[in-house]
């Protein structure tokens, strides 16, 4: 079977470019096979489909929408009250099992493991960094630890999950429309230019 | 000359030269000198041309305000015009060159409007170019257009890089003088992340006009290290807060680079800041304003605080022999600092009495005072050679008899202070006039979050303004939800306490010396408005502040009257005989000083200008060499040409090898909708016009949906993949309106039913393979999927593996042959392609773009997107036979209407040239054959294609009596190129009308 190919193939080779100097501001970084897994209930059931989420997935699922939870190889994030995305190495191993776990009126679920690019975006100037494109505070205090927003990059809805603190640096996801995720690449590397940026290798989702 | 550098002083480091040109001429000046001081340092006073008179003018301010020293900066695709010479940080290289003026500044061709100006006042234009003619206007508009303006931008495009940059804090401060330096310490000191901002490229406002080295220095020290220690704290020196918006939201402009040669590496020339701040300090200042006399408009003339920054901050002297007016204590500070300078002083002072000792620390500083008079008006034309003074009465406002003439080559003005309310105006906030300050104050006191302190509020005391800065500073950190003790404000004794002692006489106006000439007054610099505009404005009777800014067009030049509005207001209130207080004044808009486009589109510009979308098939498609297309924001392979082909030719031989053998092309585009849920069949029955509770497991329905006003929204296709799970499609331009109108309904409309919808378009990647060989191709190249006629019928619905890459595959034709749509995961995508492409080659497989596309589905008759345009219902389309009549479905109700179902309506049919051979264009004008082709005649065409099968152009389109009219022939008129053809009036589907090839 044919690998999965990235939407950013060819245009993300491993390499420091902007401001040359010391230590880059940002490293980009693209999270590449994690799948992604949609379950959506209905008011007079979403309380048990999360609990059954939480049963497959092994943690808890997001009591509000602005905070995702997190274990080794899986984040579940709340895009609306009734909505969930099941992320990271665990949504493949998961996929088949959450298929069959609802009734159709407890809840239905969507396979969107190919439909988003995930960008990594860490590095110590990685908030003033974002501060040029999301109009979201990111100061820790009000955005802490596994925070999610969904919000406009580039007049496109993505979705920023706080994804890691230290010690390896505060990371940033980024879940972009994969059809658009070649223009934010481009985009988003412009506007890194002034920081000096690196880019690195993908990250196989499954170290987290 | 008589401006000049003086020996010692000034807050520039004399210690790096820096060399600069204007007008050609180099000179040079001191890091830390604005082009403003360093002309005047120069000796140079003369700076510019006033706009429609083209008098000589020169430095009016040492700020943002200046109304009459713009200049041109840099070149080429850099050049900025109307640049006030006060804002510009000199450096090396730096290129400057004044404006409105040919061939030269000193001799100015234009100057000749100067001798017409008793006929180009207010309202010149639109009382005498209206005629003989009504096109008149058009014949003189070109050279009133050559005349206008000021400096003339580029056309070449600007190669510095912008940042838009959010940005959010507690507490946003406005301005680092006194006031706002101690309201960020208090803001900061209660816990708030606080945002501090100033216009000037250092950090001290009103405090660096003090001599250098003077007490108040230690104080600001004192404040900025304390403030630089609190990482809440972040100071934005070369910042405008140039607008207030809703929420909180404040526009801010920084110049990054402005003061540089050029902006280095990636650093973006300027950057605009959008900031959400929960509070605001506004503590912007005032600024000072002059008097109108006759011809107080000359270089030499300028504001008192002007001179004083000039001679305290830059170390450059503007004049030997100065003359300051003023009518306010302010002004004394200047004219001592002016005497101690070097220069010879004499202060005329329009009130009747001031205290005693005032008048003698004048005569220790070695200063003349005229207590009780005005100047008049100046002598001199390229620059002040005297000044006439006179007995004045403040009461009366008349000038008496015995005047005398001052020799002089500067005149400071000071006619009072005006607060910077501009951003309490943005937000609707009317000022109040305060009588006793005669100046406008921001009325009340948190208003809109603002929380004003200091010289824009009234209080003029430097000691003052901290206090009240403070004040403010601990109001807005707890409006914004912090209140740690502050502390208390150190020090503030070092600060004088240099409010006024005697109060301020308001002096409007002074009228000429009886005896002498009367000269102009002028009230607005920058827009050359006089007071004798304004009284013309009066006699015909625009009398309200609107009308008089509007047909005079004072304040309405680029620094929006800053120095002329409060003047022009308190004479038009004395012409009404009104209280100032009751006449009013116009609202402020953003920006407060003019902000460069390109900070506000920020990146956005050239290939960033809008995000662009790919299909997982885009680089495949460029390898192959495919010409792409825009839809929308997608990219579309168009046609891929072979060797010497173009558009037309390509497009012709895909159309040919697909309905002689196969072609696949790219349909990733399509909208791509989940639905699922136990009420999914409901909810679609409800959204198409069509019935489907009966469809099958495993197959898929063509669909069409309306609006609720009953016009065709959009169709599609729709499969069933299992009992509650659907999977539908729509065209690519609808796919974001369907979307959002099927979530509407399932939140707004619907919310009982039991239906998720999710957008899955760019979670497949689809290629349609069509043709006689598409099943051949398709069963080679995939398993796990009996494709034959039977187990796979058209319209059904199958899954299998193409090279191990899981697919579902529904038969469905757009083109009318024999045809598949094949989706994969995008990830695949490629990878499909190219499986698909390589089973295909034996078989003449070849890739077809959008436009045989579109070529393709004409001969059939198909509609799409120029038949679906919003206008059209189905009976238009001829789709009548589509809707149910067994089910109610979203628009059919309105669909009824009796203008929707006028049988007159121009309805689908298809067309081909009488003479078999012309070509027809898509837009043409559809009227009847030979004429009269009037108005919007009896239709239009639609779509057109070359049919290869049939050798000649097609089109479709429709037309008043659609079908019934077969046979006719009418005229499609194409006026843009004048082309007349005569077309038949056919059925539309042109190519295999039975559909015998897709049911094979």
């Amino acid at each position: 079977m044919a690998d999965i190919r990235s939407a950013l193939a060819d245009h993300a080779a491993p390499g420091r470019h902007g401001t040359p100097g010391q230590a880059p501001g940002v490293v980009l970084r693209e999270v590449s096979g994690a799948g992604l897994v949609q379950v959506a209930a209905w008011p007079d059931t979403v309380g048990a489909a999360m609990a059954r989420l939480a049963e497959l997935a092994g943690i808890a699922a997001p009591e509000t929408t602005r905070i995702a939870t997190a274990g080794t190889d899986v984040t579940l994030f709340r895009l609306a009250p009734e909505r969930f995305w099941i992320a990271g190495a665990a949504a493949d191993r998961l996929r088949e099992a959450v298929a069959g776990a609802f009734a159709p009126e407890e809840a239905v679920v969507t396979d969107l493991g190919h439909s988003r690019t995930v960008l990594r975006v860490s590095g110590p100037e990685a908030r003033a960094f974002l501060a040029r494109s999301i109009a979201i505070d990111l100061d820790p205090a009000i955005f802490p630890l596994h925070s999610v927003a969904q919000t406009a990059l580039h007049h496109v809805g993505v979705l920023v999950h706080f994804a890691a603190g230290a010690p390896e640096g505060d990371a940033f996801d980024l879940y972009i429309p994969r059809s658009f995720a070649l223009s934010h690449w481009h985009w988003l590397t412009h506007l890194a230019e002034p920081f000096g940026y690196e880019v690195r290798e993908a990250l196989a989702a499954a170290s987290g | 000359m008589s401006a000049r550098r003086l020996g010692t002083g000034g807050r520039i480091d004399r210690s790096r030269s820096v060399s600069f040109t204007f007008d050609g001429r180099s000179y040079r000046g001191f890091a830390g000198d604005t082009l403003a001081s360093a002309l005047i340092a120069n000796g140079v006073t003369l700076l510019g041309r006033s706009f429609k008179y083209h008098r000589p003018r020169g430095v009016v301010t040492a700020g943002s305000e200046e109304p009459c020293a713009l200049v041109t900066l840099r070149s080429g695709g850099r050049r900025e015009p109307n640049v006030p010479a006060t804002m510009v940080e000199i450096h090396d290289g730096l290129e400057a060159e004044s404006q409105n003026r040919w061939p030269s500044l000193s001799l100015d061709a234009m100057a000749v409007n100067d001798w017409f100006k008793p006929i180009l006042a207010a309202g010149f234009y639109y009382k005498t170019f209206m005629g003989p003619t009504r096109r008149a206007w058009m014949w003189f508009e070109p050279f009133i257009r050559r005349a206008a303006g000021l400096g003339a931008a580029t056309r070449e495009p600007d190669p510095d890089r912008y940042e838009t940059v959010h940005m959010f804090a507690d507490v946003l401060v406005v301005g680092a003088g006194p006031a706002g330096l101690a309201a960020a310490l208090a803001a900061a000191r209660a816990g708030a992340r606080t945002v501090l901002v100033d216009e000037g490229a250092e950090p001290g406002g009103s405090l660096l006009n003090a001599p250098a080295g003077a007490d108040s220095d230690g104080w600001l020290e004192a404040a900025l290290a304390e403030l630089n220690g609190l990482d809440t704290v972040r100071i934005l020196t070369r910042t405008t807060a140039y607008g207030a918006y809703d929420h909180g939201v404040f526009g801010l402009v920084e110049r990054v680079g402005d003061h540089l040669p050029a902006p280095e590496g990636a650093m973006p020339r300027q950057r605009h800041i959008l900031l959400r701040a929960g509070a605001s300090v506004i503590a912007a200042g005032a600024a000072e304003r002059p008097i109108p006399f006759g011809n107080n408009d000359r270089p030499g003339v300028m504001l008192a605080s002007a001179a004083r920054a000039y001679v305290n901050r830059y170390g450059a002297l503007p004049g030997e022999r100065i003359v300051v007016f003023a009518n306010n204590d302010g002004a004394y500070p200047a004219a001592l600092d002016l005497a101690r300078a070097g220069a010879r002083v004499t202060v005329v002072e329009a009130r009747k009495e001031i205290p005693p000792a005032l008048i003698s620390t004048c005569c220790e500083a070695g200063a003349d005072i005229f207590v009780g008079h005005a100047v008049t008006a100046t002598r001199g034309r390229k620059r002040v050679e005297g000044a006439v003074i006179a007995p004045f009465n403040t009461i009366t406002g008349e000038t008496a008899a015995g005047w005398r003439d001052i020799p002089c080559d500067v005149v400071c003005v000071s006619g009072g202070w005006t607060p910077v309310v501009h951003l309490a105006s943005q937000r609707g906030v009317r000022p109040v006039y305060d009588e006793a300050l005669a100046a406008f104050v921001p009325g009340g006191a948190a208003i809109d979050g603002q929380h004003h302190a200091g010289a824009c509020r009234g209080t003029f005391s430097t000691r003052g303004a901290a206090r009240e800065g403070f004040a403010a500073g601990l109001e807005a950190a707890k409006a914004a939800g912090h209140g740690k003790p502050a502390g208390e404000l150190a020090h503030i004794d070092v600060l004088p306490d240099d409010g006024w002692e005697t109060p301020i006489v308001p002096v409007w106006t002074v009228p000429p010396a009886p005896g002498t000439r009367e000269a102009k007054r002028f009230v607005d610099l920058q827009n050359d408005v006089s007071l004798s505009d304004i009284e013309l404005a009066h006699r015909e009777g625009y009398v309200s502040v609107e009308h008089l800014k509007r047909y005079t067009t004072l304040g309405m030049a680029t620094d929006q009257g800053k120095m002329a509005n409060v003047n022009a207001l308190a004479v038009m209130a004395a012409l009404r005989d009104l209280p100032i207080g009751d006449v009013g004044t116009t609202t402020f808009r953003p920006p407060y000083t003019p902000v460069a486009i390109g900070a506000l589109a920020g990146p956005e510009a050239g290939e960033h200008f809008k995000p662009v979308r790919r299909t997982p098939m885009d680089a495949v498609h460029r390898r192959e060499g495919a010409a792409m297309t825009d839809a929308g924001l997608w990219k579309r392979a168009w046609y891929y040409p072979q060797a010497g082909e173009d558009v037309n030719a390509a497009y012709i031989r895909e159309m040919m090898a697909v309905r002689s053998a196969a072609g696949m092309v790219d349909v990733s585009t399509l909208g791509k909708i989940d639905v699922q849920g136990p009420d999914a069949a409901e909810f679609l029955n409800r959204v198409y016009v069509n019935g489907w509770s009966k469809l099958a497991v495993g197959k898929a329905r063509y669909g069409v949906m309306l609006r609720e006003d009953g016009f065709v929204l959009d169709d599609g296709t729709t499969w069933r993949i299992s009992e509650h799970h659907y999977f539908m499609t729509t065209t690519t331009a609808e796919a974001a309106r369907v979307m959002a109108h099927l979530e509407y309904l399932l939140q707004v409309a619907w919310p009982d039913l039991k239906v998720h919808v999710t957008s899955v378009s760019d979670q497949w990647a689809a290629v349609a393979v069509a043709g006689p060989k598409s099943r051949t191709i398709l069963a080679d190249a995939l398993s796990g999927l009996d494709l034959s006629n039977e187990a796979l019928p058209h319209m059904g619905v199958g899954f299998g593996t193409l090279d191990g890459i899981p697919v579902r595959v529904a038969r469905l034709s757009f083109s009318g042959e024999l045809a598949y749509e094949v989706y994969c995961p995008a990830g695949f995508g490629e990878a499909m392609w190219q499986a698909l492409k390589a089973a295909g080659a034996p078989h003449g497989l070849i890739a077809y773009g959008t436009e045989a596309l579109g070529g393709l589905r004409v001969e059939k008759g198909h509609v799409a997107g120029s038949e679906i345009d919003g206008r059209t219902t189905l009976s238009d389309l001829g789709l009548e036979r589509m809707a149910s009549t067994k089910k109610p479905f979203l628009g059919q109700v309105l669909a009824g209407r009796e203008a929707l179902t006028d049988g007159g309506r121009p309805r689908l049919a298809g067309f081909v040239p009488v003479d078999g051979t012309a070509r027809i264009r898509p837009g043409s004008i559809l009227q009847p054959h030979g004429g009269p082709h009037e108005g919007h005649g009896l239709g239009h065409i639609s779509s057109t294609t070359y049919s290869p099968e049939l050798g000649h152009y097609v089109a479709l389109g429709l037309v008043a009596g659609g079908m019934e009219a077969e046979g006719q022939v009418v005229d499609a008129c194409y006026p843009v190129k004048g082309e007349v053809v005569p077309v038949r009036i056919t059925s539309p589907h042109f190519v295999d009308p039975e559909g015998e090839r897709l049911r094979g």
